[in-house]
């Protein structure tokens, strides 16, 4: 029973940090979930610039790193400027999904090979070499278990097994607090912005999404790759990178539906630096995502900073693992890997096949798509009569979810994994790509109910 | 155009919810099974001199039944890009263990069970 306690020991240590953090930043979120979700992401944003800062030098033992959360904890606290209702009992459906994936969790061996030898691995040299970065492992044999993988949720599984959790049995169980996160996160924005009963709804439909929140499904190559608990019940970077993105797309929205404060532009920044240290899909999954809110809406000098914060934390991190050594043909950010996106015309078809045959999954990924598809065609209709400005910020949210699509087929293009098997990567990891952005969706209806509710009509058409 | 909004969401809603009831229930259900593949026992005997053109699994099962005197039971499950192998045994220490990676000449990270036994898992690209 060590593992549950030293989860939540760990979780309750980043919740406390992060807690902290926003209010030393001065953040108002009026809805309780949402706030456990910032404060999660905020915590886990200050545990991994912790673990990065430290790992150099061979500095980051565990019960540092939960010394350095309370003592930030007690150090960033000041009291409340804004009240945050409980409001609990909405999130209680989202909860109860949330549980469902936690016993999944639990019932299932660690088994993916990325949660195994990546993520699980990195958490597990944090524990015996009190760094991310060991030296030991800095020779070509190691690329393959990718050293340079950024660092945040290692540090988060590395922190837990250091209280006294199972090396495996704890990774397992945090997997879920990351999806709870974006649920709260979700749930926060959409009963703010469409009513507490229709917030309800959207987050579950969101939390019921099969690859979200389970998954079980045969290989469309004909093996038998198991994937039951994909998503929020795999110790993987994908659900938490999606609550990285979901939250700075919450608060990009939230600037333009209502006056901006400045406490949003340094969250926005926390959340920019948080999706770097998520997953190395994180520094373009962000830009992509600052760059379309600065196109298609109109408050966009505020964007600037967070960039630049993004920006920051990428070079702290690849100057800290600057001697380690990248796989062969997985360096997507070289000039070679960039080059590929235009040199491997003949994957065109192929990965735009992939993409049809993920897009009409419906046992994967529910409706969500024809969902998106329709609400792409109700927006173009609404355009007809109504003002395009009214509109941006649904646009710009479907946008992202165009440009999370594009990032994995410009990710397929570049990619030299296995001398280039694009077929079998895309078996195994496009699913998990499109997790990225796919809440985007739920943030889209949500805004597009708020646009269309009888009051704002009437100020639209004034 | 609300309506339809709201349409679209119960629509959704409703499919999830199907899926969940039809699907989800289902492999949570029957999620404490073993996802392990099949078992592998193989003799000593059977296993050829030369050791390093055999697969890994029959490796291993040579070397621990070396070890143990006695027929290893091993799972396998094939994941991608690594292989991943259980050793449910209990009584294998963690240097014999490294004395069959070193024999096995690959590169492998080494995980203790709970239940007791080792995993091992190739590490690949």
């Amino acid at each position: 029973m060590m593992s549950p306690v030293a989860v939540v020991i760990s979780t309750a240590l980043v919740l406390f940090a992060g807690h902290g953090l926003l209010r030393r930043l001065r953040f108002s979120c009026s809805s309780g979930p949402g706030w456990f979700g910032w404060s999660l992401l905020a915590g886990c944003t200050f545990l991994a610039a912790l673990a990065t800062l430290l790992s150099p030098l061979s500095l980051a033992h565990p019960w540092g790193l939960a010394a350095g959360l309370l003592v930030a904890g007690f150090i960033f606290k000041r009291p409340h400027t804004s009240e945050v209702q409980g409001n609990w009992f909405d999130f209680g459906s989202a909860i109860l999904v949330v549980g469902s994936v936690a016993w999944l969790a639990w019932s299932k061996p660690l088994w993916n090979p990325d949660a195994l030898l990546r993520w699980g691995m990195h958490a597990r040299w944090l524990v015996e070499s009190n760094s991310l970065l060991p030296q030991a492992i800095n020779s070509i044999e190691w690329a393959g278990s990718h050293p340079t993988y950024p660092p945040l949720l290692s540090a988060m599984g590395g922190l837990t097994i250091g209280l006294g959790g199972d090396p495996e049995v704890c990774l397992r169980l945090l997997s879920p607090i990351f999806l709870l996160a974006l649920l709260g996160i979700v749930t926060g924005f959409c009963s703010r912005h469409c009513g507490r009963r229709n917030g309800v709804l959207l987050t579950l439909s969101l939390a019921l999404t099969p690859c979200m929140s389970w998954l079980e499904r045969a290989s469309r190559m004909g093996s038998e790759i198991e994937t039951v608990g994909l998503g929020g019940a795999a110790f993987l970077a994908d659900i938490p990178l999606a609550l990285c993105l979901t939250a700075a797309a919450v608060l990009i929205l939230e600037a333009n539906l209502h006056p901006r404060e400045r406490a949003q532009e340094l969250c926005l920044g926390l959340a920019c630096a948080a999706a770097v240290w998520c997953k190395q899909e994180g520094l373009p999954s962000i830009l992509a995502l600052l760059a379309v809110a600065a196109i298609s809406l109109p408050q966009r000098r505020w964007l600037i900073r967070p960039s630049l914060i993004a920006l920051a934390a990428f070079f702290l991190w690849r100057l800290v693992c600057w001697d380690m050594t990248v796989a062969e043909g997985e360096n997507y950010l070289s000039v070679g890997g960039l080059g590929a996106i235009a040199g491997e015309l003949e994957r065109f078809p192929l990965i735009l096949n992939g993409l049809s045959a993920e897009f009409g999954d419906v046992l994967r990924w529910g409706p969500l798509w024809f969902v998106t598809a329709v609400l792409i065609v109700t927006v173009l209709l609404g355009l007809v009569s109504n003002k395009i400005t009214a509109w941006r910020p649904v646009i710009c949210a479907l946008l992202w979810i165009s440009a999370g699509v594009g990032i994995a087929f410009a990710g397929f293009m570049a990619t030299g994994w296995r001398d280039g098997n694009v077929e079998l990567l895309m078996e195994v990891s496009l699913s998990r790509l499109l997790i990225h952005f796919a809440p985007c969706l739920t943030l889209a209806l949500a805004t597009a109910l708020h646009l269309t509710s009888r009051n704002n009509l009437q100020v639209n058409n004034q | 155009m609300r309506s339809t909004l709201l349409t679209l969401l119960y629509l959704w809603l409703a499919a999830n919810l199907w899926l969940a009831a039809t699907r989800g229930v289902p492999a949570l259900v029957n999620a404490g099974e073993s996802p392990w593949g099949e078992s592998l026992a193989a003799s000593a005997e059977e296993l050829p001199a030369n050791l390093r053109d055999r697969k890994l699994e029959d490796r291993i099962v040579h070397f621990v039944s070396r070890r143990t005197g006695q027929l290893a039971p091993l799972v396998k499950f094939e994941a991608y890009p690594a292989t991943v192998i259980e050793i449910p045994r209990k009584g294998l220490q963690r240097a014999e263990i490294i004395a069959l990676t070193r024999e096995l000449g690959g590169n492998f990270a080494l995980w203790h069970l709970s239940q007791g036994g080792w995993r091992l898992q190739e590490i690949s690209q």
